[in-house]
């Protein structure tokens, strides 16, 4: 996608753009672990928190794509923190 | 209720920020090609699937209780190294390209794969005797 290319902002060193990545992670992996905790995965039945942990990461993430690659130009950290890497966006709690 | 100690909660940002990192440097082996199959994204969820079936039959039968290997390895790292929302959205990418059928082979065989690997990591782990 050549033209979203050029509409980035100006890239940051790799160990910036880790940094993030790492931060995020952490984020996504302590507030996944508080929806775990709070609403405990049944024996039996349905896992809702699970669901609606991947349900809302998709929703998030499909809200940051378009939001980084349509709609507005956005700092360069963005991406890497919300997501991971460069062109695939993901939020980290998924 | 909600209760971390600050060990619990170091041990969840290790894990989040060692697996999500993993996950960035395995995504920059191969470019984003929505009509290709996502192998980077293939390869970090079913690996962290095996994982993940690992580190949770193994703390629950193998090991005795800890407090912060669970959300370390778990939670954080496979937690971090794996992603639901990726592969829906490489899904949704394949789509847009009308590559109906590469889309429908990947989301089946990501969900197939993933389960055959906790399957076998379940398996391994239960082949080890338990120590006394």
């Amino acid at each position: 996608m050549p033209d979203h290319e050029s509409r980035r902002a100006p890239r940051h060193s790799s160990a910036v753009v880790l940094g993030a990545i790492a931060a995020g992670g952490m984020l996504g992996a302590a507030a996944r672990y508080a929806v775990g905790l709070t609403a405990p995965p049944p024996a039996t039945g349905v896992p809702w928190a699970t669901l609606g942990v991947n349900l809302t990461g998709c929703l998030l993430m499909g809200a940051l794509m378009a939001l980084v690659v349509e709609v507005r130009r956005t700092h360069a950290l963005v991406r890497p923190f919300l997501g991971v890497g460069d062109d695939r966006a993901v939020v980290r709690c998924t | 209720m909600l209760s971390l100690d600050g060990r619990e909660l170091a041990a969840i940002f290790a894990g989040g920020a060692l697996g999500t990192v993993v996950r960035a440097i395995v995504g920059t082996v191969f470019a984003p090609d929505p009509t290709a199959w996502p192998w980077p994204t293939f390869a970090v969820n079913i690996i962290g699937a095996f994982l993940l079936g690992y580190f949770t039959t193994r703390l629950l039968e193998r090991l005795p209780l800890s407090s912060y290997r669970r959300p370390m390895l778990g939670t954080g790292l496979c937690g971090g190294l794996t992603t639901f929302s990726t592969m829906q959205v490489e899904t949704l990418k394949m789509l847009d390209h009308h590559r109906y059928g590469l889309a429908l082979g990947y989301t089946t065989a990501s969900v197939a794969a993933g389960l055959a690997a906790v399957y076998a990591a379940t398996a391994v782990v239960r082949r080890t005797r338990v120590r006394a």
